[in-house]
């Protein structure tokens, strides 16, 4: 670890947000990361985790009304350090495509369907370096190429639909690249795409990070594609960062029910047939308040009377042998039985059988 | 005899064009010429990325696509040549559960509607012949009511939901609840075989597992037999005994799912199997990424020769460009003997006597380390 | 209860640890309740109406228009016809009569109370734009509903009927509805069914295009393809499972339909080919007559114009807030 400071340090990040009649939904609880120039940060997690409010809200992206955004994200920028929580419209818009750049789900829709695709991306080239006319279009040509889009010349010309799923994603990154921007962030963007179009796309991002130096947030629900891209990895659950480690040991160790249970979830290929599935009982629904308690108890075979009284804290994964930055919100890891560690239970509360 | 045999299908659907009068000016060969045959109690998996006619091929098995050309022989029958009203009949025998577990439940629907909707269509359930014969008309019809319910409680009950779903709406259960729901309608006519397209795309990664788990406990206890169709390797092998694998309409391989991983004989099997991520960073790291160069082709206009071609990193001259390689069986390869493959040069690539071409090297990735 | 034994050394027998974090657990969990007992998609939309400001007043509106219009009889005051006060009522020298005590609103041009005439005329405004409404919605979803569902389950012919009876729509739809009034007019005399033919006509292409749109789509939904590989015979899943689902919209329209069809109808009436009968004054034909005083008297063209204008507005209101209420993106 470095002792210089991070690119990026989100600290304590929440989203709240108020719905006329409901009530108010902690999307995001106190979520704490780092990005650094090289690397790649992941956010791993199911629907509903938290995981792309996340990105929204670093982005400014949230809607005005009814949000309300807590903690700290300090952005290290040429001209000194800022809150990117706090930075106004103006200069966010500033800050998106020449600093900060975001790749989306779906390539299709973030894409203007009316406009080529050649324009899309000198509009982002003179708008953030300043770059006009023959000039700007051998450029984006250049960054078409880069990307490994063939015969960029003509695919300038093209509109978004006459692109295929993949070199949409490509053009995507592209503009996202086009400025050549410090920090990235990735929100699912393999998931519309084929496997084989999903390691290309993949394999350009980890060149992007290792030869631009940029840093990279990728968020993603896939353990698979998390294993071969992060360096450092944050799993959520219910708006907050249950285990956080660097990947050898989160996938070598894991500390957090939850996260043994996504492990054991993924059907892996280099296992035999018939090798069984070890799920996590439930769904997301079945969650208690992060103030009461642990909110992944309900779906916890090893949760105890210590779990229901308040939020579990943050604290290291014991045996230093894996090294620092493994920590996780678990007051009975797993794979760390001692004496207290209670025998696995059925519980007889609301499990997803019998609330149908 | 294998339960549902299916014979060189092809599904080809017009591409329709014109103002006034439609013209048939093309044709998309979705399905283009599969063979294979799925076994009674077993599980067949069919993979394949979006677009290789994997779906098509499913719908096509129950005919809710047309059959261009071909058999579907289930338990003997020739479904292809089956007139629509015997092919409805024939429905509560072949069962399909579906990719999108809230678009595949009708929304106005309540659950018990769903469940029973099946068993009146085809008049399941019941007292039998002897006992309705001295009951009234209201009084059988009470009893037939009374047994569909109950076989219906029971179909919720064993994939995990209890009676109270009964009176509820689709959209009050979660994606998983509702995928069980779908799947409590297919077994609730007891069909034989059951085509399950994409049955855990849709859902989170846990909830995938948990259904994954539940089709496999219902073909223990009930000796059920699918076709699982699916985007996701690894989810296709876990769950099948045999895999075929689907490029550009036709099958390219197909073996037992250790086989398949073992020893991978076609070149997109393997560039697809390299592309699957694995949870575990050291294999990760290690093992090498074949990426394919391009898109998919149109099926409008499928290349000439191997379908594959125009994007394999073994390619050779002439003969790949203009003969179609059969599915064949794989020779020099120690196994089941049940290894088909349609690639020409299968066993040089196996044995390392053919080399990807230059141009295409730099495609295959050696993991960081 | 198992009775697995135990490592930990406390005290309490492990049964009770275990039955007192059980109790803890639910009752944590207990404070969100068992959402959901089997409300389908109108019940839900209901309760999602009564939380919207806009439906609400829309309600109101239509609900208070409803009422004056079916107990017009008790609660107008006066005849539609009696001029009581003919000799208070000037037209020529520009003397009319404003809101007093015992005429609310005043008196028209030959001495007639327009309180009176204005509810009376309520009735007659909402006879038109139901029944108008209903003849476009009866013959445009028989149209549609046919259309669609032969579109969606037919095959080849069935898309073949679909164009057939889609082109004929087409035509109904470039036929302008004053000039279909004008017409039906010219052929049986200016009257109320006039109006409510001419304007109930006018709406059957609208109605018929929306089903069939909404079949359509719908008819492309998984459900309807799991429905087929049920085995549920096609005229079944046309009609439970399509045509349900496709009714939302349609329904919406209908809504939105009064209003259009209220107003139609007073524009129609305007142009005199109403009901000429005075007794049953309506709201369009106030309006036209009002039109010759309108320098002197505007408040007599100002009132049915309100009544238009506010019964339309609520009708509009009503609609839209179902659209919203139905809207599938913001249902949870």
């Amino acid at each position: 670890m470095t002792t210089s400071t991070p690119l990026l340090a989100v600290d304590e990040l929440s989203v709240v947000f108020h719905r006329k009649g409901q009530g108010e939904t902690r999307a995001v609880d106190g979520v704490s990361f780092t990005l650094e120039e090289g690397r790649v940060t992941g956010l791993v997690g199911e629907s509903g985790c938290g995981k792309s409010v996340t990105s929204l809200a670093l982005m400014g992206l949230l809607p005005d009304r009814g949000v309300k955004v807590g903690g700290s994200a300090l952005i290290r920028l040429p001209d000194g350090e800022q809150d990117l929580l706090k930075v106004s419209q103006r200069r966010m818009r500033d800050l998106r495509g020449s600093q900060l750049a975001m790749i989306f789900q779906d390539p299709l829709s973030s894409l203007n369907p009316v406009v080529p695709i050649g324009v899309q991306v000198t509009e982002i080239l003179s708008r953030h370096r300043g770059m006009r006319g023959a000039a700007a279009r051998r450029e984006a040509a250049d960054l078409l190429q880069r990307v490994g889009i063939p015969d960029p010349t003509r695919r300038l010309g093209e509109y978004p639909h006459q692109l295929s799923g993949g070199m949409r994603q490509r053009a995507l990154i592209a503009m996202a690249v086009a400025c050549r921007p410090k920090l990235m962030i990735a929100d699912e963007p393999t998931t519309a795409l084929d496997v084989t179009i999903q390691a290309q796309i993949l394999e350009l991002l980890r060149d992007l990070v290792t030869e631009e130096g940029t840093a990279l947030l990728m968020i993603t629900h896939d353990l698979g594609v998390v294993a071969g891209l992060c360096d450092e990895i944050n799993v959520l659950y219910a708006g907050k960062a249950v285990e956080t480690a660097p990947r050898g040991p989160l996938f070598a160790d894991p500390a957090h029910p939850y996260t043994v249970g996504l492990l054991g979830s993924i059907p892996r290929l280099d296992a035999p047939r018939g090798e069984p599935l070890t799920p996590v009982r439930g769904s997301v629904n079945d969650n208690i308040a992060w103030a009461d308690g642990c909110a992944f108890a309900p779906r916890c075979d090893h949760y105890t009377m210590e779990c229901l009284q308040g939020p579990p804290p943050l604290v290291g994964a014991s045996g230093d042998e894996e090294g620092p930055g493994h920590i996780h919100r678990c007051v009975n890891p797993v794979g760390r039985a001692g004496p207290d560690r209670p025998e696995p239970e059925t519980p007889a509360a609301a499990s997803e059988e019998e609330r149908g | 005899m294998s339960l549902l045999e299916i014979r060189d299908l092809k599904v080809h659907f017009p591409i329709r064009r014109g103002v006034v009068v439609d013209r048939t000016i093309g044709h998309v060969r979705a399905v283009d010429g599969v063979s294979l045959s799925v076994e009674r109690g077993r599980t067949y998996g069919l993979v394949g990325e979006s677009g290789c006619g994997k779906t098509t091929l499913g719908r096509a098995v129950l005919r809710l696509n047309e059959i261009t050309h071909g058999e579907v022989r289930f338990d003997g029958r020739d479904l292809a040549g089956l007139d629509p009203e015997s092919m409805r009949r024939e429905r509560a025998n072949l069962q399909m559960v579906f990719q999108d577990p809230l678009g595949s439940l009708n929304p106005r629907q309540n659950i018990g509607s769903i469940l029973l909707e099946g068993l009146q269509t085809h008049g399941i359930g019941g007292p039998s012949e002897e006992e309705a014969e001295g009951l009234g008309r209201r009084q059988r019809r009470a009893r037939t009511a009374q047994d569909q319910r109950r076989r219906v409680v029971a179909a919720l009950e064993r994939v995990g939901l209890s009676a109270k779903a009964l009176q509820r709406y689709p959209h009050e259960f979660s994606g998983g609840q509702r995928q069980r729901i779908g799947i409590a309608r297919a077994l609730v006519l007891e069909p034989d075989l059951i085509i399950c397209d994409e049955p855990v795309s849709a859902l989170d990664v846990s909830i995938q597992a948990q259904v994954l788990n539940l089709l496999e406990e219902l073909q223990e206890e009930l000796g059920l037999t699918y076709l699982v169709i699916a985007h996701d390797l690894a989810v296709v092998r876990h769950v099948s005994d045999v895999v075929g694998v689907m490029y550009l309409g036709s099958l390219v391989e197909e073996a037992t799912g250790d086989e398949l991983y073992g020893t991978p004989a076609h070149p997109y099997t393997r560039s697809l199997m390299s592309a699957v991520p694995v949870p575990d960073p050291t294999v990760e790291d290690t093992r090498e990424r074949i990426l394919l160069a391009g898109d998919l082709p149109s099926p409008a206009d499928p290349p000439p020769g191997c379908r594959f071609h125009t994007r394999c990193p073994w390619r050779q001259e002439e003969r790949c460009d203009t003969e179609r390689p059969e599915l064949r069986p794989l020779h020099g390869v120690q196994g089941s003997g049940t290894h088909r493959v349609a690639c020409h040069y299968a066993e040089q690539i196996l044995s390392g006597q053919l080399r990807p071409s230059a141009d295409q090297a730099e495609r295959i990735v050696r993991g960081a380390g | 209860m198992p009775t697995t034994p135990s490592t930990n050394p406390s005290q309490v027998p492990l049964h009770q640890r275990r039955a007192a974090k059980v109790d803890r657990l639910a009752e944590l969990m207990g404070e969100r309740g068992d959402e959901g007992h089997g409300a389908g998609v109108w019940r839900e939309a209901l309760q999602r109406m009564r939380r919207s400001p806009m439906a609400i007043t829309g309600a109101a509106i239509v609900a208070l228009f409803v009422v004056v219009a079916l107990l017009s009889e008790f609660i107008a005051p006066y005849g539609a016809t009696s001029q009581t006060w003919g000799g208070e009522v000037f037209p020529n020298r520009n003397e009319f009569v404003g809101p007093r005590a015992e005429n609310w609103l005043g008196l028209d041009h030959l001495g007639r109370d327009m309180f009176s005439r204005m509810v009376i005329g309520a009735r007659q405004t909402l006879l038109v734009g139901v029944v108008a409404t209903l003849v476009g919605f009866l013959f445009g979803a028989l149209l549609g509903g046919a259309a669609g569902a032969c579109s969606v389950l037919g095959g080849r012919w069935g898309r073949q009927v679909d164009n057939v009876v889609m082109r004929v729509i087409d035509m109904m739809l470039a036929m302008p509805t004053l000039l279909l009034a004008v017409t039906v007019a010219a052929l049986v005399g200016p009257s109320l069914t006039t109006v409510m033919v001419a304007v109930g006509v006018a709406q059957i292409p609208i109605f018929a295009r929306l089903l069939r749109g909404a079949m359509i789509s719908q008819g492309s939904r998984e459900y309807v393809l799991a429905a087929e590989a049920l085995g549920v015979r096609r005229h079944r899943i046309a009609l439970t499972h399509i045509l349900p689902n496709s009714m939302g919209p349609v329904i919406v329209q209908s809504t939105l339909t009064l209003a259009t069809a209220i107003i139609d109808a007073a524009a129609l009436s305007y142009l005199g080919l109403g009901n000429p009968d005075a007794s049953s004054p309506e709201w369009g034909t106030m309006l036209s007559e009002a039109q010759r005083f309108l320098s002197s008297a505007p408040s007599l063209a100002v009132y049915p114009a309100l009544g238009i204008i506010i019964t339309a507005l609520g009708f509009t209101l009503l609609g839209e807030a179902l659209r919203e209420a139905l809207d599938p993106k913001l249902r949870k």
